[in-house]
């Protein structure tokens, strides 16, 4: 960032503090989409809204660093190899980076669901259950309308209800079949 | 299961938030301050969580190593196990890396990290041997720490058939950002056993077993 007087930095250092307070948010976000060190795309993304102050909304900076951090997880991403049997692979390197991260240890029906989906349906949902963003930061934070965004959101409800449902009709004994039996 | 409900088991599952932040105000003083704020002399004493610094090694069409570097302190590896690099300190600072293996760039990676240099270091592995035999220059974007690295003997490693990694590879780029360095650009960490490190009549060298 361009030096400012003394005068205007410290008023710009204000507004970057209201920025920097969504630390742990995108730091959260990070680690639950999986980043493999969701402390340093934070900061990344931390540094990149110094530089670009400028750019970041005034009134809510949530949807802005979202796409920011994204973007980082994406340029991860496609450092990684497109296939595990490539040679470099062979090098105990670390592995492709996972949408949804083991650690998180979530239902595995469900996380089973959310994987079946694709990439822009499990992102429309987490980011409002997990993010606790209105449609309208979601759609801002994924660059597109509301009414694009709501369509998408409903359509991954739909699909993941479907997921659901298919995971607990596959399901060789689910707890409710094993009460029936036994009574 | 209706549409809603899908969502409230979605809700219900929300992983933890991430721990607070404790050196927030340290971590905010490294990104605004700029060379000379004396705040940065504050957040360095801080147990500060680095930003950009874990090593990894990202594979692909090419391989892309980050790590810190700093101060060199140079522990003589008392493994029976081959080393798998080497890094040797001249007295002018500068930095030569000399990995025998592929197979050995993330652990010359982590050693940087652990010697706390400052700033990242981004090196690129491609398949082939190198054009141009002996190490590569580290093109820094400012004066600092001058670092070398070479692969190999002679900046090409042949992986034998049949061994994990097979093939022929060489360093195709490597460079250093910048980061937040110390005062002095290295941080000499303290003393180790048996080492000495800046020495100004001669290198001196720390291995790593492969």
């Amino acid at each position: 960032m361009e030096s400012h007087p003394q005068g205007d930095r410290s008023a710009v250092e204000a507004r970057f503090a209201e920025v920097f307070a969504h630390l742990g948010f995108i730091t959260s976000y990070a680690r639950h989409r999986g980043a493999r060190d969701a402390d340093a795309i934070a900061g990344e993304a931390m540094a990149i809204a110094w530089r670009r102050l400028a750019d970041v909304p005034v009134d809510d900076s949530r949807p802005w660093l979202i796409n920011t951090v994204r973007n980082l997880l994406l340029a991860e991403r496609r450092r990684e190899p497109a296939t595990g049997s490539q040679s470099l692979a062979n090098l105990e390197l670390e592995a492709p980076l996972e949408p949804l991260p083991p650690e998180l240890e979530l239902d595995p029906e469900l996380a089973a669901g959310l994987r079946a989906l694709s990439e822009e349906y499990r992102e429309a949902l987490l980011l409002i259950a997990w993010d606790d963003l209105t449609p309208a930061q979601a759609a801002r934070s994924l660059g597109m309308s509301r009414t694009a965004f709501r369509v998408r959101l409903h359509r991954a409800r739909r699909r993941l209800t479907d997921e659901l449902a298919a995971q607990s009709y596959i399901s060789p004994v689910s707890p409710q079949q094993t009460n029936w039996r036994q009574t | 299961m209706s549409n809603d409900n899908v969502m409230d088991r979605l809700r219900a599952a929300r992983p933890p938030a991430a721990p607070p932040v404790n050196d927030h105000d340290a971590l905010f003083a490294q990104t605004v301050a700029e060379p000379g704020d004396p705040r940065l002399a504050t957040a360095q004493t801080r147990p500060a969580r680095r930003w950009t610094t874990r090593p990894r090694i990202l594979a692909g069409g090419s391989v892309g190593l980050v790590a810190i570097a700093a101060g060199v302190v140079l522990a003589i590896n008392g493994s029976s196990a081959p080393p798998a690099f080497a890094i040797t300190t001249s007295g002018d600072g500068s930095l030569l890396v000399a990995v025998y293996h592929v197979s050995g760039m993330e652990a010359a990676v982590q050693q940087l990290d652990a010697m706390h240099l400052q700033g990242m270091l981004d090196v690129e592995i491609k398949r082939g041997p190198a054009r141009v035999p002996g190490p590569i220059k580290c093109s820094t974007g400012d004066q600092g720490q001058q670092v070398q690295m070479l692969l190999g003997s002679d900046g090409t490693d042949v992986v034998p058939a049949g061994v994990r990694g097979a093939g022929t590879w060489h360093l195709a780029n490597c460079s250093i950002t910048p980061g937040n360095r110390g005062s002095n650009g290295i941080t000499l960490p303290g003393q180790t056993t048996g080492t000495t490190s800046g020495s100004t009549t001669g290198d001196t060298s720390t291995n790593g077993a492969g």
